[in-house]
């Protein structure tokens, strides 16, 4: 690799391709903003093909929801509920937690079918329910890790350590953001704790920095360091800013260093993001009926308001809207881990926000070219936990097959894809890997996995790492 | 493509007869284009051939001929395969999407095959041999850079003026800026050798360590926070101070580099080499439930590996951890071979962190050493005042021979003893009464007998502490007949253990036992008055008894009669207790007298001593404790003394206690060496073939003679024959002070990595480097001194269009200030900043909520003593939650190895430094600093202000807009006097008095500006 093609790569790839050889030092400073032409604007030879998806909103319920009692009903073990599991699945297994033979735990829910594809929910997500033929389900998807932290990084960043780019990253470095005065990469966090891996599931690794998530918290500090200190209002920080500009100019003038006009263009962006990151967060113009369709309170920090932000984010062009909602990891330890308790809370909070989200989206129509995505890390087992003799009813962690929801981005609504077991154990038909999801969602935004690369460290890195195959069956 | 080719262009000149380089040109174009199929990795390798070895390219093709024949193109597979027309036989294959060779491309083959096809190694591979300086009466850096200036039509800048000049270095090496007074002190220096004392001062700041241990922290991924889900904390901040210190002391490179990879190894390695092993145990570890500690622990070791390659070598061999590297010639073997010798250390993913090293805090050590001090000066008091009570009490003449009694059995038997029972009675005692009054104490043994001269005998063996008989003692009993029923005969006999021969009695001979005048039944006389005690005295040799003889048991035999016993035992010259607490002789001898003297082994030993035997070191010893435990009036005289120095050692053990225990390498036992395998495809639970350690072939051996473990490597990588270890450090020093590196790709020196700019130069460097021993001060010494650190940063006309990225250094480059730097830099600036160096990590504002934990609720302390004002060095790292600033100003996240920062320019950059409370503390402090130093006059307050922030004087163009922007501010201010208040509330210290309100509300909006300038935030 030579030294302009490095230079190169610390721009949007867009900036790249948009622009030829010669002039690079003016042009090594990506920008967080606008400054990079949208997508749309200038056609398809930024993405590979024409894309399905202009954005994705992707809701990761942190610790991660068990597949037999939402999505992938077993009836058969209500036969078997409380019996020792088969051996073979015992002896080959490793647990996080289960200790000695574990016993088969039926779900003590409900499964109906739904709307004209049929689709099976269970009676924990009655909103959804009433969208089926709008959602795709995929019910085999796998995974090659069982503790959080590894299995999250490997879901978002496409390997189980440190170190890499999230897909919300990749995304912003490969196609830009088609805002212009918020950032292309959003994240927001419910639920009272961040996911496990913390800020590495939004980091960008080894693409340069401003690619990573900007995490914006409800409250009057939406983004870090947003307000102007106490006693210097819009007036004098605009009179600053302008003499910050004149003085930054004379400075240019002296040494023409092209990063000093990068410098005065940001120090103006974050003037306008003092505006619009606060107007974006501020939900009290929405309708009231709005409000209530997803159930969003003014001033309140909940899943549901991050719901309706994604959406107001969306709409401003935000790229990638990255949601993620503690309190999945359904042991059964306690009350507050168990499935009987804790998960019936869990999905009254999150059902009808993202039902609503998905409604709002399509009565926008933005639905066709918005791609929602709703998962856990992993799955869980067909057993019951019961660690240390626990009562509660919970499920230990379990890489082998869990379930996912997709909306809109151009996947075909009503299509539930894939089958596991009848324990609910292992995929039968139509595995669909992490790493495949990955190429799946870059094909929706128009790219291709296998040569949407970043040169680091002399190799070429992927989203997908040196795996995935997209699943065209999802797409309409 | 486009650039490739550009690259070839203007790296050789066009003419079809100048020689192609091999290394230069050609393999760069193979790298790219053809090496990911038929290259080093056998798995990945298509048509068996491999074109990035001199065997490959002159090998044959699997369809027949010779990939490349020297000299002839048009028979040289490589040449036809990349220019024929034909789609289906074309390379690059046009059906997998890839482009041909460009024309330009492909005569670049054509010639260097029509030279001769000279091979050559890849340049980093191949040691640094120092070229010649080409212009000898140059600096050596401006000799090699001045030539490409030159050769590539630029003109170089002048020298930078000296304000510029100092900040630049003074950033560069400490990280601060200049105070306005160190400037001043340069600019009126007019002597020659100004600048190499601006230096010199630099070089001996102890802010150098820091700012050069945080360079070193990125590529150690040293964090505070042990990383995975729980992201627990992890004490391992003295290893960071003892990077501070080693930069400080500029421990030489290679020695760095052995006690950080195995100073735990060195013969006599002191605490401080081992705790230089820390380096290695800031990995990660994963403390979640549930997790196999195997798996992590392997994943350390990964790490390590990748790590070490990293940080030393500028190598990225983690791709062979899976399979053979694709571009550079390390295989999946290799890897392993590696690994092996760090995979003998004794950590292992556990939660304790074993192994540790107890580490005190500077502030604890000088609180140690305190208290030592103090604990010398108690003893040194006691030991006075010892003397002198010597003097007082050990010679002091106490009678210590009087002769006297000491009773054995006396109201009790000894402990211990084992009595016999006669008629149901254990030992017969009675208490004194009218007839027989006790002889002593209050109880006597009274015992009657049957018949006339029935033998009644009471008798007790194995007392615990014997009676020892010594020179002169008398056995002494004492006895009552009764007058109404005398006895015929009294006896008293004696035991050893095993041994009752030894009797003597009074009267009739009426036991049977023993022979009769022997000492074993002996006749002493007649039988004593009665009606009263009569003292019988007995030399013990009568009854074959003799001084040290340990008598364990007694007996009292009547024949007949009534008898009283009482008060037995001896008669000797009279050591009693009391004579002990006055006199050291009686001490002595009493001392000498016990079985079992309770005093310390060497006291006792000096006792034992004859006197003319004795040491005098060994007397003091003897007269010292004795004046401490025993003499009476000198205990209680030191008390207070032993007690002050008892309270020291209780703060010695406290201090001892608060240690930080450090997690250091230690190497398991050989007993417990591992065996290394392969792990296909880097997985744990895939282990394959069994792995020896060792190191890439391509490489230099191995020092012979020396068992393949963590020290062998150590020594490998600081080898003068290490190809790579002086020329990555040298290339990283130079990225540091000039914002890229000689070699761009500080993280890549293999082929897929960006040739150096200045290759003789580099080589040059690392050389020299090498031959000053490895010396970070000197080498950094060597740069700053040249012409080329020191030119201006404004280009010469036209060179911004010839050379848009200043690659050969025409002019100085501007870069951004790194994350820690911003910081620091408001806060010295402002005067804000608590200079102190070393210390646990510190806790300033960030705002709340940040840490959202999983597993626990730690939160981000907020007390008042946090220390807010330190460098961001010291500020807590937590893996999971960077300090928020220091992430947007680029810091990495530190769960890897780093070694380069990508610089960015956001407008969350630009939030941190207008509005984060330390920005604003910062702006605050500094309009207290420009009223407070610049006096009365508005101009003269806000040249304090730029000189603070930037050292040189603004020009009358800035000035007079920092003047209208203090007049439009105060302006607006007097109209808005809620702001106004504002603004002025949360003053850190006291707001000066000097300064109207609304002028000093209008400086602090001045000064927010100024700490916001673009030269403020750049190193110019």
């Amino acid at each position: 690799m030579n030294p302009i093609h490095e230079i190169q790569q610390h721009m949007t790839r867009r900036h790249f391709l948009g622009t030829t050889g010669i002039g690079m030092g003016s042009l090594a400073m990506a920008s967080l903003l606008g400054d990079v032409p949208a997508l749309a604007e200038t056609g398809s030879g930024s993405s590979h093909f024409a894309p399905r998806a202009k954005r994705i909103i992707y809701i990761h319920l942190a610790g991660s929801p068990p597949q037999h009692d939402l999505l992938d009903p077993k009836p058969i073990l209500k036969d078997l509920d409380g019996q020792p599991c088969p051996d073979s699945i015992f002896q080959q297994e490793r647990f996080a937690f289960i200790k000695g033979h574990p016993r088969i735990l039926a779900s003590p829910y409900e499964f109906r079918q739904h709307g004209q594809s049929g689709m099976e929910f269970s009676e924990l997500l009655p909103n959804l329910s009433t969208i089926a033929d709008d959602l795709t389900i995929v019910r085999s998807m796998h995974t090659d890790e069982f503790n959080h932290a590894p299995a999250q990084l490997f879901l978002l960043t496409g390997s189980p350590r440190f170190g890499r780019p999230s897909m919300g990253s990749w995304l912003t470095w490969g196609l830009g953001s088609e805002a212009n005065d918020l950032p292309g990469f959003v994240v927001l966090v419910s639920g009272g704790k961040a996911p496990s891996a913390g800020k590495s599931t939004w980091g960008s690794g080894f693409l340069p920095s401003v690619h990573q998530g900007v995490q914006c918290r409800s409250g009057p500090d939406p983004v870090l360091y947003l307000n102007d200190p106490h006693g210097m209002d819009r007036s004098m920080r605009r009179l600053s800013l302008d003499s910050l500009r004149e003085l930054n100019e004379a400075a240019f003038a002296q040494h023409g260093d092209q990063e000093t006009r990068t410098r005065i263009d940001q120090f103006e962006l974050a003037f306008k993001m003092q505006m619009s990151v606060p107007d974006v967060m501020d939900i009290s113009n929405e309708k009231a009926d709005t409000l209530g369709m997803y159930g969003a309170v003014k001033g309140a920090s909940s899943f549901a308001n991050n719901c309706l932000l994604a959406r107001r984010l969306s709409e401003r062009g935000v790229r990638f809207v990255q949601l993620f909602d503690w309190g999945w990891d359904t042991h059964g330890t306690g009350t507050h881990d168990d499935i009987i308790t804790q998960l019936p809370m869990k999905c009254r909070e999150v059902d009808r926000p993202i039902a609503a989200l998905i409604a709002d989206l399509k009565q926008r129509g933005m639905l066709e070219d918005t791609l929602v995505i709703v998962s856990g890390e992993f799955g869980r087992t067909a057993m019951n936990e019961e660690r240390n003799g626990s009562k509660f009813l919970g499920r230990d962690h379990h890489p082998h097959c869990f379930s996912i929801i997709m909306a809109g981005g151009g996947m075909k609504p009503g299509l539930t894809y894939g089958r596991t077991d009848d324990m609910g154990y292992a995929v039968l038909e139509n595995p669909v890997h992490v790493h495949d999801l990955q190429a799946t969602v870059l094909h929706a935004m128009g790219l291709n996995h296998e040569q949407f690369t970043y040169r680091y460290q002399g190799r070429d890195f992927r989203l997908t790492d040196v795996h995935g195959k997209v699943v065209h069956d999802l797409f309409a | 493509m486009l650039t490739t080719v550009m690259m070839a262009l203007m790296a050789s000149p066009l003419g079809a007869d100048d020689p192609v380089s091999f290394d230069r040109e050609i393999r760069p174009l193979l790298a790219m284009r053809c090496i990911l199929c038929h290259g080093n990795a056998e798995e990945s390798r298509r048509a068996n051939l491999r074109l990035d070895t001199m065997d490959g390219l002159l090998g044959e093709m699997r369809d027949g001929g010779q990939v490349v024949v020297p000299g002839d193109p048009a028979a040289s597979g490589l040449y036809q395969r990349i220019s024929t027309d034909n789609p289906d036989v074309r390379m690059p294959p046009a059906d997998e999407g890839h482009d041909a060779l460009s024309p330009q491309e492909r005569l670049l083959i054509h010639r260097w095959i029509k030279q001769g096809a000279k091979w050559e190694q890849h340049w980093a591979w191949v040691a640094p041999i120092q070229p010649v300086v080409p212009d000898m009466m140059s600096h050596p850096v401006d000799a090699f850079i001045n030539r490409r200036v030159e050769r590539a039509g630029l003109k170089s800048s002048p020298r930078a003026d000296r304000a510029t000049l100092l900040r630049r270095a003074s950033l560069d090496l400490i990280g601060l800026p200049p105070t306005p007074e160190e400037v001043d002190l340069f600019l009126q220096d007019d002597q020659p050798g100004a600048w190499d004392r601006q230096v010199q001062r630099l070089l001996d700041s102890p802010h150098f360590g820091e700012r050069w241990a945080r360079v070193w922290l990125d590529h150690a991924r040293y964090a505070d926070s042990r990383g995975y889900e729980k992201d627990a904390d992890r004490t391992i901040w003295p290893w960071r101070d003892w990077v501070i210190n080693a930069f400080n002391q500029d421990v030489p490179f290679d020695q760095f580099t052995v006690e950080q990879l195995a100073g735990d190894m060195l013969d006599d390695s002191t605490p401080e080499q081992v705790l230089a092993t820390a380096f290695h145990r800031n990995t990660m570890t994963n403390d979640e439930g549930g997790t196999d500690d195997e798996e992590f622990r392997i994943a350390a070791i990964v790490d390590r590996t990748n790590t070490t390659m990293q940080a030393w070598m500028g190598l990225t061999i983690g791709c062979a951890q899976c399979h053979d590297h694709p571009s550079d010639p390390f295989s999946h073997r290799e890897y392993y071979g590696l690994f092996a010798m760090l995979n003998q250390t004794q950590d292992a993913d556990r939660t304790d962190e074993h192994p540790v090293l107890p580490v005190l805090s500077l502030a604890d050590q000088s609180l140690l050493e305190i208290a030592k001090s103090e604990r010398m000066q108690a003893e040194e008091d006691l030991n006075n005042r010892l003397a002198v009570l010597a003097t007082e009490h050990i010679f002091s003449e106490t009678s210590i021979t009087e002769r006297g009694d000491r009773y054995w059995i006396d109201d009790d038997l000894p402990v211990g003893a084992n009595a016999n029972e006669v008629n149901g009675e254990v030992w017969p005692w009675q208490k004194g009464h009218e007839k027989i009054p006790a002889f002593s104490g209050s109880r006597m043994h009274v015992a009657s007998a049957s018949g006339p001269t029935t033998v009644r005998q009471q008798y007790f063996e194995s007392a615990y502490l014997p009676l020892v008989l010594q020179e002169g003692d008398q056995l002494v009993a004492h006895v009552w007949l009764d007058p109404e029923d005398p006895p015929a005969q009294i006896m008293l006999q004696f035991h050893m253990p095993g041994d009752w021969e030894h009797r003597a009695f009074w009267g009739g001979d009426h036991n049977p036992w023993g022979q009769l005048g022997t000492t074993s039944r002996i006749r002493i006389g007649d039988l004593p008055q009665t009606g009263q005690w009569v003292r019988l005295e007995l030399d013990p040799a009568v009854v074959g008894l003799k001084p040290g003889d340990a008598i364990d048991g007694w007996a009292f035999t009547q024949a007949g009669g009534t008898v009283a016993w009482d008060a037995a035992g001896v008669l000797r010259d009279e050591h009693i207790e009391q004579a002990s607490l006055h006199s050291l002789q009686a001490f002595e001898a009493r001392q000498r007298s016990l079985l079992n003297p309770v005093i310390p082994e060497d006291v006792l030993a000096v006792i034992r001593t004859p006197m003319d035997q004795r040491d005098p070191a060994g007397q003091t010893r003897l007269e010292h404790w004795y004046l401490r435990n025993v003499q009476i009036e000198s205990r209680q005289e030191l008390a207070a003394l032993l007690k002050k120095r008892e309270l020291i050692d209780q703060r010695i053990a406290a201090i001892e206690a608060s240690a930080a225990l450090v997690p250091v390498m230690r190497s398991v036992s050989p007993e417990m060496a591992r065996t290394t395998h392969v792990l296909e495809r880097g997985s744990f639970l895939s282990p394959g073939d069994e792995i020896d350690p060792h190191v890439p072939e391509l490489l230099h051996p191995l020092e012979p003679d020396r068992l393949p473990d963590r020290m062998a490597l150590a020594k490998w990588i600081a080898s003068r024959e290490n190809p790579l270890t002086a020329r990555v450090h040298v290339n990283r020093t130079w990225e540091r002070l000039f914002g890229r590196g000689l070699v761009v790709t500080l993280e890549d020196f293999g082929t897929q990595g960006d040739r150096p700019t200045h290759p003789d130069l580099l080589d040059w460097l690392a050389v020299d480097f090498m031959d000053q021993g490895w010396s970070h001060k000197e080498l950094c010494r060597l740069i700053v001194t040249s012409e080329t650190y020191q030119r201006s940063p404004a280009p010469q006309q036209g060179v911004r269009e010839l050379d848009p990225e200043n690659r050969w250094l025409s002019h100085a480059p501007r870069v951004r200030l790194e994350a820690e730097a911003v910081r620091d830099q408001a806060l010295a600036a402002s005067g804000l900043l608590d200079a102190q160096l070393h210390g646990p990590p510190v806790f300033p504002d960030q705002p709340a909520g940040l840490w959202q934990v999983t597993y626990d609720n730690r939160d981000w302390p907020q007390g008042e003593d946090r220390q807010r004002h330190r460098r961001g060095i010291y500020t807590f790292w937590r893996r999971s939650s960077p300090y928020p600033s220091m992430t947007t100003f680029d810091a990495p996240s530190r769960e890897i190895c780093s070694v380069r920062r990508i610089q960015t320019n956001t407008p969350l950059q630009a939030l941190v430094t207008l509005n984060d409370p330390v920005y604003v503390e910062a702006a605050k402090a500094l309009a207290s600093r420009m009223v407070e130093e610049g006096g009365e006059d508005d101009s003269a307050r806000l040249q304090r202000g730029f000189r603070l922030v930037l050292g040189r004087m603004p020009t009358s163009e800035e000035l007079s807009l920092l003047m209208e922007l203090a007049q439009s501010a105060r302006r607006q201010y007097l109209n808005t006097p809620g702001e106004m208040e504002a603004i002025l509330l949360q003053w850190p210290g006291t707001p000066p008095s000097s300064a109207d309100p609304a002028d000093l509300a209008a400086l602090v909006v001045v000064a927010n500006v100024l700490l916001n300038l673009d030269e403020v935030l750049t190193r110019g």
